[in-house]
Parts: structure tokens; C-alpha cells; sequence
């Protein structure tokens, strides 16, 4: 068999599994390879989306909405803060605010919660179901994205694990039901919010999670 | 599998609730889209992806009031772009179908069952079997050699011979 042979066979046998085809040139085989893409397409059911898929889409185009619509209610405001943060500092302080009004200002949660949503998207392996058994929580690092993975509720689900404060790297609580930064007395619970305290910081933004084949996926920027 | 059961909203023209007008889009065009793309990738984890990504890309041109024919085709060409995208990325090519504008303009329901008769008609009869038992039925080489009586190492050589002629007959351009 030549190279082409085995890197067509290779193909072949992923799409007959189900599974993603790894990286190859095509050469002359492009054609071919969406021969065997259609023919996989002819099979049997297999070519419909699963409710589940179907669903999970609903619900992260739902959370992309709800971004936008926060996002366009919140505009005037929203830009004024960002372009202008030291501008507004320095007037705030020009018209007499009080410390307390200005601490405010200054650590008011900012949108940009809600999950991660990469430009071109890959789905990640970052763990085995066994890493992520109720009260664990697993760290990881793709595609440029520091994350936790964990069950919670009975669900797997990703956090980011850069403290929306400083930008530090949160680590697990030995108790395992909060992520702790290193650099303040913070931390943020499971489902993403700074646990109260002295700051008011933005949520962790999720991070799309989903398990295939035993293995906890995470949805990251496709690293090239 | 169907699309599972959903109640979009009733419309009142003239009166139509732009916020909640995406999801119906989204329930009426999810599965459509997702065979046309699972048809360009053949496996589910690109087919699941690559829809994601281009109904998050088309997501503000859901919620505009244009036309299901509009919106069909502007899923299908911001499809391709993404298809495209994916095999550029992981084989390096970007097969000349991306660019044909008449797949955009086929109706939605062209794509509920893939026509595979025009690929498959006109090849030999041991490699149709190949490929019929391989992909249409889903045996595994060993047990497509069974079905056919050869060697493991024929039923091997013989899907790669045959996936290669179907490419040169027609097998790019399946029109139903």
C-alpha cells in the first residue's frame, strides 16, 4: 500500500466510526474523500442531528442572544466605561463622588460572562469521565483556554479558570467545591460567581463542555 | 430522527415578535442544514461543529425579517465558507463543490435523503458491493470481505479502488 493508500484507509475508517478524521493532506484524494463523505451521509439514521445536539445548539445560540441583547441595552453605558475608563475615574473624582461611589465604579461587573464562544471552534478532549466523578473538578490547558471541567448537578460543565480580577490562574479548593485565586483572598463557586467579599467581580466564563466516546470534549479555538 | 418536538411561536403578520423569531428559524432549518453539512463531512463530531459554528455565525441575520428562502441559503453559503474553512485547515484543499452556487439554491428538502444512486450507478458490481456494504450498511472490513467472499487485503484495495472511480464519474456532482 502507498502513502495515499494508507492516508485514504485511514479516512475511510474514521467516517465508518464516526469519527473525526485526523489531519492529512489530501493530494489527489479530495475527491474521493468527499465520495466517502456522501456515501457515509446515505447511511441509515445517520445523517439526522440527535435531539440532544439539537437542543444544545438551542441553548448556546439562546446564550449568544442574550449577550447581544444585554450588549445593545447596556451600549452607551457600556462604551462610555470602556473607552473612557480613566476619563471617568479622573471625572468622578472632579465631581466630588464619594470613595464608596467610586470603589463602585470601579469593580462594577462588566459583561462578558456567559460561554466562551471561539471564532473556529474545535472540540477538545481534556479528560476521562473518571477525572470529573462528583466532587472532583480536573484543570486544563487547549487552545490557548485554562478551564476546569466537574460535575455538578449531575451535569459536566467548564469554567474558565482566570479570576476575572487580575487575571491569575485559579486553582481547585482542597474541599473541592470552589475554584481559589492565588493572588486574593477571592474565590468563585461552581457555578461561576465571585463568592461575596471585598470585590465585585464579573462571573468565570463558561466553557461549552460535552462528553464523547468516555471522554469529557470542551469547546476551544481551534489552534493551528 | 425528526426534529424534536417544538411549538415556535404563532406569527401575527404584521405583528411579528422579532426577539423570539430566530428560534423558529433555528427549528425549521436545524436538521435541513445539518444533513447538508453531515453529507460534506460524514461523521458527527464535524457535522455537530461546523453547524454550531454557522448558526452562531448567521445568528444576526436570523432575527432580520427576511424571506425562509433567504435565510436558507444564507445558512448554506456561510456553511460552505465554514466547510471550507475545515477541510483547508486538516486536508489542505478546498474542493471545487464549495464553490457551487446551485447547492444554495437547492430546495430544503432535496437534502432529506441523500441520493446516492448517482455515484453509486455505473460502477462495476464488486466495487458498488464495497462500497454499499462499507458505507450504506456500515460492515467493518472483515466482515465486508465475508460478505463478498475475498481476502481481507482485497476488500481493502478494492474500497480504495472503488471510492477513486466513483470520484471520476459524477461522484462530485450528485444532483437529485
Amino acid at each position: 500500500m502507498s502513502k495515499a493508500d494508507r492516508r485514504l484507509t485511514r479516512f475511510i475508517k474514521a467516517l465508518t466510526e464516526d469519527r473525526r478524521p485526523r489531519r492529512s493532506p489530501a493530494d489527489d484524494d479530495a475527491a474521493a474523500m468527499q465520495v466517502a463523505a456522501r456515501l457515509r451521509a446515505a447511511h441509515p439514521g445517520g445523517a439526522d442531528p440527535s435531539p440532544a445536539f439539537v437542543d444544545r445548539l438551542a441553548r448556546r445560540l439562546r446564550e449568544a442572544e442574550g449577550q447581544e441583547t444585554a450588549r445593545a441595552d447596556a451600549g452607551i453605558h457600556r462604551r462610555g466605561f470602556l473607552v473612557g475608563g480613566a476619563a471617568t475615574v479622573a471625572a468622578s473624582i472632579a465631581a466630588g463622588v464619594g470613595l464608596e461611589r467610586l470603589h463602585e465604579v470601579l469593580t462594577e461587573p462588566q459583561s462578558g460572562a456567559g460561554p466562551i464562544q471561539p471564532y473556529i471552534s474545535q472540540w477538545t478532549a481534556v479528560a476521562t469521565l473518571e477525572d470529573v466523578k462528583p466532587g472532583k473538578i480536573k484543570q486544563f490547558s487547549a487552545g490557548g483556554v485554562q478551564g476546569v471541567v466537574f460535575t455538578l448537578d449531575g451535569e459536566v460543565r467548564g469554567l474558565s479558570a482566570v479570576c476575572t480580577h487580575q487575571g491569575c490562574t485559579l486553582v481547585p479548593e482542597p474541599g473541592q467545591s470552589r475554584l481559589v485565586c492565588p493572588c486574593h483572598p477571592m474565590s468563585f463557586n461552581l457555578e461561576g460567581a465571585a463568592n461575596p467579599g471585598d470585590y465585585r467581580l464579573n462571573p468565570l466564563p463558561t466553557i461549552q463542555t460535552r462528553v464523547n466516546a468516555g471522554s469529557v470534549e470542551v469547546l476551544v479555538p481551534a489552534w493551528t | 430522527m425528526a426534529v424534536p418536538e417544538s411549538s415556535p411561536p404563532l406569527r401575527v403578520v404584521g405583528a411579528p415578535d422579532r426577539s423570539h423569531d430566530w428560534e423558529s428559524v433555528y427549528q425549521e432549518h436545524v436538521a435541513p442544514l445539518y444533513r447538508y453539512v453531515f453529507s460534506r463531512t460524514g461523521n458527527t463530531p464535524d457535522a455537530e461543529d461546523v453547524t454550531s459554528t454557522t448558526f452562531l455565525r448567521a445568528l444576526p441575520r436570523l432575527r432580520s425579517d427576511v424571506s425562509p428562502g433567504e435565510i436558507q441559503s444564507y445558512l448554506r453559503t456561510t456553511a460552505r465558507s465554514v466547510l471550507a474553512d475545515v477541510w483547508r485547515q486538516r486536508h489542505g484543499t478546498v474542493l471545487m463543490e464549495f464553490d457551487d452556487e446551485r447547492d444554495a439554491a437547492r430546495p430544503v428538502e432535496a437534502d432529506r435523503d441523500v441520493d446516492v444512486s448517482a455515484i453509486l450507478d455505473g460502477l462495476p458490481s464488486n466495487y458498488r458491493s464495497v462500497l454499499e456494504f462499507r458505507f450504506l450498511r456500515g460492515y467493518s472490513i472483515r466482515e465486508t470481505a465475508a460478505a463478498m467472499g475475498v481476502s481481507v487485503a482485497n476488500a481493502k484495495v478494492l474500497q480504495l479502488r472503488a471510492l477513486r472511480r466513483a470520484a471520476t464519474t459524477g461522484g462530485r456532482d450528485v444532483e437529485s
